[in-house]
């Protein structure tokens, strides 16, 4: 049994402008240990899938109308508000893209770890402490002793993220959801962070789901890809398949937008261009139709792909493989 | 030859005041503490570094947006500070900015055409209303953009669509050089593509030179001819983007090339991790100042300042142990 497995998930909101079909039936499955990584253009529903799997979608305007998370095997959709906090942070624990607004601003450092502690476990005060101070030295926050009594906006950018980091693991989660976990950082501070949320990930066997417009990152860190577009799932394998084999369109058209720092010729780089559906209205047939070009006139633009299942596991929505 | 831009001995320190109890501290935060560059005809300079290490700064400072504490700015051969009047003007026409943020960026309340013609109206260079909207419609086409987006708001647009506009606006006055501070990194990847491609274009065309600055290193290998490393206020490495991206030789290069993840799941590879954090800008360290972080450091490296050398043609490193054939 997979330590999470999405089917069919469905969630919208309800706009002015309309129904906005953020996720459009999408299914994935994440292992203990493994490291499953989103990608995909900017609003194609990535945000929303994790915000769903953790029971934070706004409601209103949000509605997850169908589908079923089970994590180990229990169903989460179907837990009150009440059963879900406690999955959240002892189970399941996210680090958001922005480390400084989902910091508490007049809240000590220490004591936003002890809190986080503190709802999942019955060590005494000063019990919390030293597990707060042998996390900031787990994720490698200089000085721990100092950092227990300084303000979010004391620190840097990249130490922000470490608190983030060191409160997601107060519990020990069996699963992390992390959202851009890394984009607000430069290069250095970003490996950093990778290298720490990969020994932790190893240490207690944590299954991710690992959400990031960084291909490099990608590459790097994730065992296996899903590539979202529009609200689905447009394609899914191991990254190896991913990179090497690409299959739909649109995942091709990523691969070639990319400059390469070990290229030696300055090429030109391939662009998609034209932009993505608009959710709450979206087109009959292929929602990357527009765009595509190797679509095939009479039925892309009439029919919805449903999806082909390669032996070796891959997964592609696209008339070129397929139905 | 003279270059377009020269830059030498170029500081800018801010002073600020700190609260530390019920005492105002003073400080000074060296944000760029003596940057020679020099930009030809027609070239593309990368400017990298972590965050805070004073990229912006500098570009902001060429432009005169800031009043550099020490140094000079020379635009084609004469002192930018020491011009006036008419030649002032043609300097500032001269030189054009794009600023990272796309959304930030443009009024809203302006229609497109207006706001990519509003330098022309600024330096006098348009007559008529007629003039202007003929204007309008040459710089959309130049950016790839459709004619009849002059009569919309910037709000109707995409983050790449913005950028086009960002940039037709900097090109109106036909600027030899163009300050890009960021100028893709608010972009989905699939759009940076196209912004880099049309960058690659108006160069080929026009031949104007950039000043690129940026810290998403495979980008800047793509784009730029020469490349600067910037550490904590200084340069700590120059040279040809082909020389220093195959073979770096300062140790702070090193490590922030190895950083860099590789989209390419075979390349998985051991990475140089820097440790700790870049020192603050107010306390810089004696001698060099990356030898907190570094792993080759030693004591010379704290009395003596290592100043840039030529480790090999045209490729510069400020470091006491920096070798041309080092490899990473
Ligand atoms: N609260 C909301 N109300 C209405 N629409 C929403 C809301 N939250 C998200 N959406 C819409 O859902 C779609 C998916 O958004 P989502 O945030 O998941 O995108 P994403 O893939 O995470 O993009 P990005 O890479 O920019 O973070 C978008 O079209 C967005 O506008
Ligand atoms: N107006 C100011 N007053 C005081 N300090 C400033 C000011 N502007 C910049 N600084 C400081 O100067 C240093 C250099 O800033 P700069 O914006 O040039 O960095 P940067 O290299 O562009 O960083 P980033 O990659 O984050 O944009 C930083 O430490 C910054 O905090
Ligand atoms: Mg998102
Ligand atoms: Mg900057």
């Amino acid at each position: 049994m997979p330590l999470l497995e999405v089917n069919n998930l469905q969630t919208e909101f309800k706009t002015p402008a309309g129904l906005v079909q953020a996720v459009r039936g999408v299914s994935f499955w994440v292992d203990a240990g493994e490291t499953v990584g989103v990608v995909g253009e900017s609003g194609s529903g990535k945000s929303v899938t994790a915000l769903s799997l953790m029971g934070l979608i706004p409601s209103p305007p949000g509605k997850i109308k169908g589908g079923s998370v089970l994590l180990e095997g229990r169903e989460l959709l179907s837990l009150t508000p009440k059963e879900m906090q406690r999955v959240r942070g002892s189970q399941v624990a996210m680090v958001f893209q922005d480390p400084f607004t989902s910091l508490n601003p007049t809240m000590k450092l220490g004591e936003q770890v002890a809190e986080a502690i503190r709802l999942h476990n019955a060590l005494g005060k000063a019990g919390i402490k030293e597990r707060v101070l042998s996390l900031f030295e787990a994720v490698r926050l200089p000085s721990p002793e100092i950092r227990y009594h300084q303000y979010p906006h004391e620190i840097s950018g990249g130490q922000r993220q470490r608190v983030m980091i060191a409160i997601a693991f107060a519990c020990n989660p069996k699963l992390l959801i992390a959202d851009e976990p890394t984009t607000a950082l430069d290069v250095t501070v970003q490996a950093q962070v990778l290298a720490l949320m990969k020994r932790l990930q190893a240490e207690h066997n944590t299954g991710t789901l690992l959400i990031t417009h960084d291909l490099g990152v990608v590459a790097e860190v994730c065992d296996r890809v899903l590539v979202m577009y529009a609200g689905q799932v447009v394609e899914s394998g191991t990254v190896t398949e991913i990179f090497q084999s690409p299959k739909h369109p649109y995942t091709q058209g990523l691969l070639a937008s990319l400059p390469q720092i070990h290229a030696d010729s300055r090429q030109r780089l391939v662009s998609i261009s034209g932009q993505p559906p608009d959710l709450a209205h979206l087109p009959k047939g292929c929602a990357f139709y527009e765009r595509c070009p190797k679509r095939i006139l009479d039925i892309c633009s009439l029919k919805e792909p449903q999806g082909t299942a390669f032996e070796n596991g891959q997964t592609v929505r696209c008339f070129l493989h397929g139905s | 030859m003279t270059a377009l831009l020269e830059v030498k001995g170029l500081k800018k320190h801010f002073h600020v005041a700190r609260q530390n109890g019920f005492r105002t501290v003073r400080e000074t935060v060296h944000a760029v503490d003596g940057v020679d560059i020099e930009i030809g005809v027609g070239e593309t300079l990368g400017v990298v570094g972590e965050s805070g290490c004073g990229k912006s700064t500098v570009g902001r400072t060429v432009l005169r947006l800031l009043e550099p504490t020490a140094g000079s700015v020379l635009w084609q051969g004469t002192e930018l500070q020491s011009l006036r009047g008419e030649a002032l003007r043609k300097a500032r026409r001269d030189i054009g900015i794009v600023f990272q943020d796309p959304f930030a960026a443009l009024n809203p309340r302006m229609l497109v055409g207006d706001i990519i013609t509003e330098p022309l109206k600024a330096h006098g260079m348009i007559t008529s209303q007629e003039e202007r909207q003929q204007k309008a419609l040459e710089l959309l086409k130049r950016v790839g953009l459709r004619p009849e987006f002059a009569t919309r708001y910037p709000h109707e647009f995409s983050g790449g669509q913005r950028q086009r506009i960002g940039i037709a606006r900097a090109i109106a006055t036909n600027p030899k050089l163009l300050i890009l501070d960021e100028p893709i990194s608010a972009l989905d990847i699939s759009i940076r593509a196209q912004i880099l491609n049309l960058l690659e274009d108006l160069q080929a065309e026009s031949g104007i030179s950039y000043l690129f600055i940026a810290h998403d290193l495979s980008v800047v290998r793509h784009i730029c001819h020469r490349v600067a490393v910037m550490y904590l206020g200084v340069i700590v490495e120059q040279g040809s983007s082909d020389s220093l991206f195959v073979s770096p030789c300062h140790p702070y290069t090193q490590a922030l090339l190895s950083a860099v993840p590789v989209a390419d799941p075979t390349a998985r590879k051991e990475r140089l991790l820097l440790e700790g954090d870049v020192p603050s800008p107010v306390h810089i360290p004696s001698g060099c100042r990356f030898r907190t972080r570094c792993p080759l450091a030693q004591e010379r490296c704290a009395k003596e300042t290592p100043l840039l050398r030529e480790v090999a043609l045209g490729h510069w490193a400020a470091c006491h142990f920096a070798e041309a054939d080092s490899t990473p």
